[in-house]
């Protein structure tokens, strides 16, 4: 079993002279308390005419941004969108298509 | 019911747990998507989630040109494993194989020599997957986990910065790894391998290697030498030896 560090007890009071050489993350979980992700350039978006409901975006999205509105329609979180597009490819009905956010 | 509920993914637990904000990895990631898919295979049962921990974890592999010129040129690139305790002393090992090399890509990339090595060290299932066949990935987790004793997992994960290409055909080029038979989808139960996805019709190599641009500096002599091997093999698992 790979050795667990423990996280860090002074969080926050971090500054630039505890840095190690090179920058380098000996702790666990340093992403936990960010936004995730800076906005992407394109983001994906649903004609609801085209879309017939089957999920497939869902199934394939990496970041689990893509959830299911209760209308059983689908869409992205863009807080964790990172606008890979695999949604627009791998759908059969051509229902999504990338655009820049509005 | 509407109607519109019968389509399968629907059928799967719509809960995450392997949640965005816990991961760093770049966008149309193979590791991640195989990873949800896996933790979504397990998520029916909380007592298989808590066993799990990563025996190697998953970090971005630097190709070779972005490597150059730093320490870590000599460094073995090792694939991501997680490793799953089943009740007693059985485990289930699935490894994430990206094939990150720190050198240019050699057709040696393509053997896999880690299912055929946990065959023969007496591993009860083995199977290889990959995400662009989500329910045939699922399936097999939950049988490596219902099975007694070891078992072990391969999962083929496309890596856009590895290996060069645009992120948007992660999920196209795993689909075309197995439709060409380079990375074919198998399990071996009782020593001999069943083909789970069997293509009636198989594409060229070709077609595989030039979508992505790790492999510009293979000539048509290789990739040739290459089809031969690849077919080998494949008529080989046809008959159900491994």
């Amino acid at each position: 079993m790979a050795k667990k560090i423990p996280a860090a007890k002074t969080r926050g009071k971090h500054t630039w002279k505890d840095t190690k050489v090179g920058c380098v993350l000996l702790e666990e979980g340093k992403a936990k308390p960010f936004e995730p992700g800076e906005k992407p350039l394109l983001v994906p978006l649903w004609d609801k005419e085209m879309c017939v409901r089957c999920g497939l975006c869902y199934l394939f999205c990496p970041d689990a941004a893509i959830k299911r509105s209760d209308d059983g329609y689908y869409e992205a979180t863009l807080d964790y969108c990172k606008g890979c597009g695999i949604c627009h490819q791998e759908c059969w009905f051509g229902a999504i298509s990338m655009m820049e956010e509005a | 019911m509407d109607k519109f509920a019968l389509y399968v993914p629907q059928l799967l637990p719509f809960k995450e747990h392997f949640l965005p904000e816990a991961h760093r990895a770049c966008m149309g990631c193979g590791i991640a998507l195989g990873v949800r898919q896996t933790y979504k295979a397990l998520e029916e049962k909380n007592e298989w989630m808590e066993g799990a921990h990563w025996e190697v974890p998953f970090k971005q592999p630097l190709p070779g040109s972005l490597i150059k010129g730093t320490k870590e040129v000599g460094e073995e690139t090792r694939p991501a494993l997680l490793q799953i305790e089943k009740d007693g002393q059985a485990h289930l090992l699935i490894c994430f194989d990206n094939e990150a090399v720190t050198a240019k890509p050699t057709p040696a990339v393509f053997k896999k020599a880690f299912p055929a090595a946990a065959v023969a060290r007496g591993f009860h299932y083995v199977a290889t997957a990959c995400p662009s066949y989500p329910f045939d990935l699922i399936d097999k987790v939950r049988r490596g986990m219902e099975s007694e004793g070891n078992s072990y997992i391969h999962i083929l994960s496309p890596c856009p910065v590895g290996w060069d290409f645009e992120s948007e055909f992660t999920v196209q080029i795993g689909r075309f790894a197995v439709e060409s038979a380079i990375f074919p989808l198998y399990e071996v139960v009782t020593g001999s391998p069943r083909l789970t996805i069997d293509h009636p019709k198989i594409r060229p190599v070709e077609q595989y290697i030039h979508l992505q641009n790790r492999f510009n500096h293979f000539k048509k002599k290789e990739i040739l030498a290459i089809q031969a091997e690849v077919d080998s093999h494949y008529t080989k698992l046809q008959e159900g030896k491994l």
